[in-house]
Parts: C-alpha cells; structure tokens; sequence
C-alpha cells in the first residue's frame, strides 16, 4: 500500500525541551489514521512538522512520497489542515472566509464558487452563509473551521482535535461528515485525546505519549495487546466470603471484588466469559440483577503500557 | 489573485476602529486646531496699537525719541499725553494703559501683570536696546557709518510686525505639518496590523495561510501595496482637509511635498513591518509599541509644543535625523518658505535609507519560511 504520510524518526525541540522524540509514523493512502494522545503529548507539533511550518532537529518527512519543504507546492495544493484553533478572518463573513482561503489554492472563479457553495453545505452552514465569525456560536465556529480547511477537495485531509467544544449532535455530524471525504477519496489523519471518537472513526490508530509513538494497530489489534481483558459487572447484593472464594477459583476468571453490592469479575483472555460466568451464578445459587460486561479498552492499553490514564471525558 | 487582494482590502478596512483612529480622529484633530488657531491668528492680525504713557520729556539723544514715533506710525504703541508720573500709574492701575515707558540708562518698562500686550511691548524694547548697543559700538569703530541710511535701516520696526504675524502664522502651521507626519505615521500600524495574517505564529488564520501553496513574499508584496494604497489615501484626504476647507498653505511645490510624503509613508509601513517581525510577545505589545513609536515621533516634531521641535532639532540632533516625522515637517516647512529643495532632497534621502534598512530587516526574518516554534 502507498503511504500519503511517512514521518522517520522525527525529533523537534523546544529550546531544552523535546516534544517530540524519535517519532515515526505513518499514513496509509485511503485511510484514517487516528493519532491519538493525551495533552500535550506532541500531537499538533507533529502535524505543524509535517506541514513544514516547524523546523525541527533530526528526521525525515514524506509527503506524497516526496520530502516536505516549505517550497513543496504541490504537496500543499493536495493537503487540507482543520487546526485546532480555530483559524479565520473576523472581517469576513462566513462564505467570504471560506472563499478567501480556497482562494490561496484555486484560482479560477467559477470554480471556487462551487467548491465554497459544496463546503458550505458539507458543515451545514447554509443559513449563516453572511454572519460575522464572532456572531457565530463555538459548535458553528468549529463547522466554519473545518470548511476553511476543506473546501479546495484535498487529497489529505488532517484534523487536529476538531470536535473540541462541540455538542454531541454536531460532533456525529462531524464525524459522518469525515467518514464521507473518506469515502470519497480523502485520505485523512485524525488528531484526538477523545479514545472513544478514534475508535469510532479510524481505521488504523497511533498513540503517542511524551513525543514518541508508544503501540499501533488497527483497534482490535491494539486490543489484544492488552494484557487485560473483559470485565463483568453484576449486582448481586450481598455475597459471602466463601461464595467470593469460589467465584476466584474459576478458571476464566483472574480478579472478582465486590463494591456496594456489585460483583466485579476481571477476566482471563479468551471468549465466553460472560455465559461461563452465568452458568456458575446459576451453579452456587447466586442471585443477580442488572447486569453488563465491559471490553477491554484504549485507555486499558494505555494504562499498562505508560501507567497512567489517557483522559478521555468528554467535557 | 484578484479575489485574494480584494479580500485584502475587505479584512484591513473591515477593522472600524483602525479607520476611526487613523482617519478621522486626525481629521477631527485637524478642525478642532483650526478652531483654537484662527482665533489666536485672528486676534493677531486685528492688532490694535498698545496704549503706553512716556512720562518724561525726552531730550534729543535718547532712544526713545528716535524711536516712538515709528512704532506710533506702525501702530504698534499709542502714546498718549501723560507727562506726570503719579497720574500715569493710576492710568497703569485703571487699566487704562498697558505699560509705563521710561528711559535712564536703559530702557525701563513697567507693567501692571503679565499680559500678550507686555509680552509683545517686551520683546520689541528688549530688540531696540540689543540693536542700540550694537549700533553704539558699530559706530565707535566706524564712525562714517552715521551719516548713512544705516541707522534708519536698523530700526525699521516693519521687522517687528512680521514677525509677530510670521510667528503666528509658523505656530499653526507646525500643528497641521506634524498632523500630517502623524497620519503618515500610522503607517506603522497598518504595517503591523497586515503582517497579523501572514505569519504564522501570530494568528490561527495566519498559519492557515502559510499552508497555501503560495510564495510568502509574494504575499507579503501584495500586502505592502494593499497597505500603501490605503494609507496614501487617508493621507490624501487628510491634506486635502487641510489644505482646503482649513486654508492651510503648503506652498507651491506639490510635487516635493507629495514626494516628501511618500517617502515618509514607504518609511512608516517599513517600520511597521520592521516592529511586527521582530518584536516578539502578544498582540498587544506590538500595536502599543506602533502607537507609542507614532505619538513619540510625531510629539517630538511639535504636535503638543511647537518649540519642541526646535529643541530637539537643537540638543537631540540625532533623534531628529531618524525621525522620520521630524524630517517630514522639516520639509512641509521648508517647502512653506519656499528655501532650498535641496534640504528637501537630503531628508527625502535620510527618510528613505531608514525605510530601506528597515524594509531589507523585515524581509530576511519574513522570508525564512519556517518556524522555531509556533
Ligand atoms: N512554542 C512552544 N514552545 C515551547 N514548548 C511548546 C511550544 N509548543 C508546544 N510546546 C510543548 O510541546 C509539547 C507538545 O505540544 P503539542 O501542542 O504538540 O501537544 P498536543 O499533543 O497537540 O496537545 P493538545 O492535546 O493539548 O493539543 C507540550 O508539552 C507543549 O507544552
Ligand atoms: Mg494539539
């Protein structure tokens, strides 16, 4: 397969700072790379590297198999960036911001007006198309964010974390919307600290932490790397000592703790675990209510591997 | 290219206070001078003579003899009947008269409290006894002088009224030249305002631009011209606001003054851009710089006090000579007494090297393409 991205062994400092420490990674043509990491982990200094507004100590960048530089035109013609911040004129009115950037790509008008009229619709805009950005609420300033970087159709789209600050609904509408440039073409990279958003939407996914990629894979893939695996939650009101002991001694299970009358049962590798453990309830007498088992996630992966938690509350 | 430098137009004019405070709060600064001014010309002009009492007789060889009846014929003073003294410090008490007048040795002047007349009354003794002494001592060593017209020539007090007029007529002119080299002045912070959007550490939107597959200095150039055709008009309406509906001569030579001018502008954006590179630090900090550099230069070149342009011209030579301001009124003055071009000429050069160095300094920082950080 053809990389669009190939970052080898990137380091870039701050003064005496490293943000990033031997990076390497990788995007795939086709695909949705999410680049997934906590704050302040080297995400958007990366992005800015490959973009070659960064200068930066050691390594190599391809785009489109070719080295990124502040020259490479023709690279840039096929990028599209959606930055974190959000990056637009407060004297011009939404289309005429959209219009002003696809401009720097497109030159011919008629064109233009049809890419801007595409966007426009594509982040739903259609009825703010003459509002002042600094009339425009945080979730549509984000819609208006994304068409600014999109709207000259390229090839590689990247996204840094722009669903910050955006509700729920618009956030999926977002999400979908980025599904569909995938669809059509795009090869993206996604940015977030959000685990569940790049489960959802990518893929492929890298985390990195502390400038340095630390796992890889697609989601299952990354997964199975973890060493722990599903959890089972049940409430069961009270069990006995002894009733614990017994639950513990099961083959598949490695852990079972009881927490204000809800039993919490960590389980070995392997599948089943949820009707073994019911077949056991039904066994030792055990009566239970609500009940619900919970796979083995990002954050678990992260957890083992740096020891401490990716955040990921969505606020 | 067309769309992208409308839109250039569009984002800089769409900043409503900029405009206001660079277009008509120097207009508005224009009218409110040209109020206070005219009424101090005005009152100039209608210069009525000063009543004075002489309370003694004169003999042949004092000064004021000689003198008196001219300044009576130019009607500068009024003389009146008074020969005693006593009477004439009542008439000094009543208000009747400005000052008493008395020769001794000197020439003795004696007013009532600090007024416009005493000042001018002052000024012209003060004159005749420097002229006096001079003119005793001239005719020690040269006698035959004497004879001559020269002593005539000497006291024509037609020096002293233009003066007075000229002096006038220099004060307000100077409130209008520096309100000019203010206007262009602001150039400085159109330059740092366009630069806002082009680097890429300064705005979200700015690093979105240098993404673009387009050439910085292309960008940059397109912005210069944006920002010059912008300021040149506002300084084209400032002048002709004061040029016209204020009455405010600027000579004859247009040419050199509009020369003097765009040479100052192509300066003061320099600046601007100079101070937006390599300043580094919040907004903030670089438009309150651009203002403080505007009001230092335009304050120094006599917007506030006239005489302070003089000062500095006098005991700060060299803030003079990198003050564009300064050299700008320079010029608009020199022009006004239709002097010699070629001062015009030499601060039009000095103007234009500092733009230059300045614009040369911005151009290597701006062209290196990428960032230490952003
Ligand atoms: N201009 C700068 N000067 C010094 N340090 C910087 C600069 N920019 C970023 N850093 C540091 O580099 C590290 C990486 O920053 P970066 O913005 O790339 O993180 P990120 O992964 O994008 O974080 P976030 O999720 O908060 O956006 C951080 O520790 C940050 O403090
Ligand atoms: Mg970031």
């Amino acid at each position: 397969m053809n990389s669009i991205i190939e970052v080898n062994d990137l380091v870039k400092r701050y003064g005496d700072f490293t943000a990033l420490n031997h990076l390497n990674l990788e995007v795939q043509q086709g695909e949705i790379l999410g680049l997934l990491g906590p704050n302040g982990s080297g995400k958007t200094t990366a992005i800015n590297c490959i973009l070659a507004l960064l200068r930066y100590d050691h390594g190599s960048i391809k785009v489109f198999d070719q080295a990124m530089t502040p020259a490479s035109k023709d690279a840039k013609r096929r990028i599209g960036y959606v930055m974190q911040s959000v990056g637009v004129i407060d004297e011009l009115n939404v289309r005429e911001n959209i219009d002003y950037f696809c401009s720097l790509y497109v030159s011919d008008a008629k064109k233009r007006k049809q890419m801007v009229s595409e966007a426009i619709e594509f982040v739903g805009l259609q009825d703010f198309q003459k509002r002042m950005p600094k009339k425009l609420s945080g979730g549509l300033l984000r819609r208006l964010n994304i068409a600014c970087g999109i709207a000259h159709k390229p090839e590689l789209i990247i996204l840094d974390e722009p669903t910050v600050a955006v509700d729920p609904q618009s956030r999926n509408n977002i999400l979908e919307g980025i599904k569909e440039l995938n669809r059509l073409g795009a090869t993206v990279l996604y940015t977030s600290h959000y685990m569940e958003e790049v489960e959802q939407l990518c893929d492929r996914i890298t985390i990195i932490d502390g400038g340095k990629k630390i796992a890889e894979g697609t989601k299952s893939e990354l997964i199975a790397q973890t060493n722990s695996s599903e959890k089972i939650y049940a409430e069961v009101g009270d069990l006995s000592e002894a009733q614990l002991e017994t639950l513990r001694k099961l083959p598949f299970v490695a852990e079972a703790v009881l927490n204000h009358g809800e039993l919490c049962v960590s389980c070995g590798k392997g599948d089943n675990n949820l009707s073994a453990l019911l077949a056991a309830f039904e066994k030792h007498k055990i009566d239970f209510g609500h009940i619900r088992n919970q796979l083995p996630t990002l954050n678990d992966l992260f957890l083992e591997i740096t020891g401490k938690e990716l955040r990921d509350t969505h606020a | 290219m067309r769309n992208y430098i409308y839109y250039r137009f569009k984002t800089l004019l769409g900043d409503k206070m900029m405009l206001f405070w660079t277009l008509l709060f120097p207009v508005a600064l224009a009218l409110f001078f040209s109020f206070t001014l005219v009424k101090v010309y005005s009152t100039a002009t209608a210069f009525e003579a000063i009543e004075v009492a002489v309370p003694q007789t004169l003999d042949n060889q004092s000064i004021l003899k000689a003198v008196l009846p001219v300044l009576e014929e130019e009607d500068l003073i009024l003389v009146n009947s008074t020969k005693d003294l006593e009477s004439a410090k009542t008439q000094l008490q009543d208000g009747e008269i400005s000052a008493i007048i008395q020769e001794t040795d000197g020439i003795v002047m004696t007013v009532k409290s600090s007024t416009s007349d005493s000042t001018i009354l002052k000024m012209i003794f003060d004159q005749i006894t420097q002229k006096t002494s001079m003119l005793e001592r001239i005719f020690s060593q040269k006698p035959e002088l004497a004879a001559t017209d020269f002593i005539n020539e000497a006291y024509t007090v037609e020096t002293y009224t233009t003066q007075i007029k000229d002096d006038n007529m220099s004060f307000s002119v100077i409130y209008f030249y520096s309100l000019m080299a203010m206007e262009i002045l602001y150039g400085i912070q159109w330059g740092v305002k366009s630069t806002y959007y082009l680097q890429a550490q300064r705005s979200p939107a700015a690093l979105r631009t240098n993404i673009a597959p387009m050439s910085r200095l292309k960008l940059v150039l397109i912005d210069i011209g944006v920002v010059f055709v912008i300021t040149a008009v506002e300084v084209l309406l400032l002048y002709l606001f004061i040029r016209y509906p204020l009455n405010i001569s600027f000579g004859n030579q247009v040419f050199w003054v509009i020369a003097a001018s765009l040479a100052a502008l192509f300066t003061a954006i320099a600046l601007g851009y100079f101070i937006s590179v390599y300043l580094k630090g919040e907004e903030r900090h670089k438009e309150g710089l651009a203002t403080a550099i505007t009001l230092t230069f335009s304050f120094s070149c006599g917007m506030q006090y006239p005489g302070l342009k003089y000062l500095v011209g006098r005991y700060l030579p060299w803030f003079a000579t990198i003050n564009p301001a300064y050299l700008l009124t320079d010029s608009y003055y020199t022009l006004y007494y239709g002097k010699a071009i070629s001062i015009v000429e030499k601060n039009i050069m000095i103007t234009l090297a500092i733009g230059v160095i300045a614009a040369i300094l911005a151009a290597i920082r701006l062209r290196g393409d990428q960032y230490d950080s952003l």
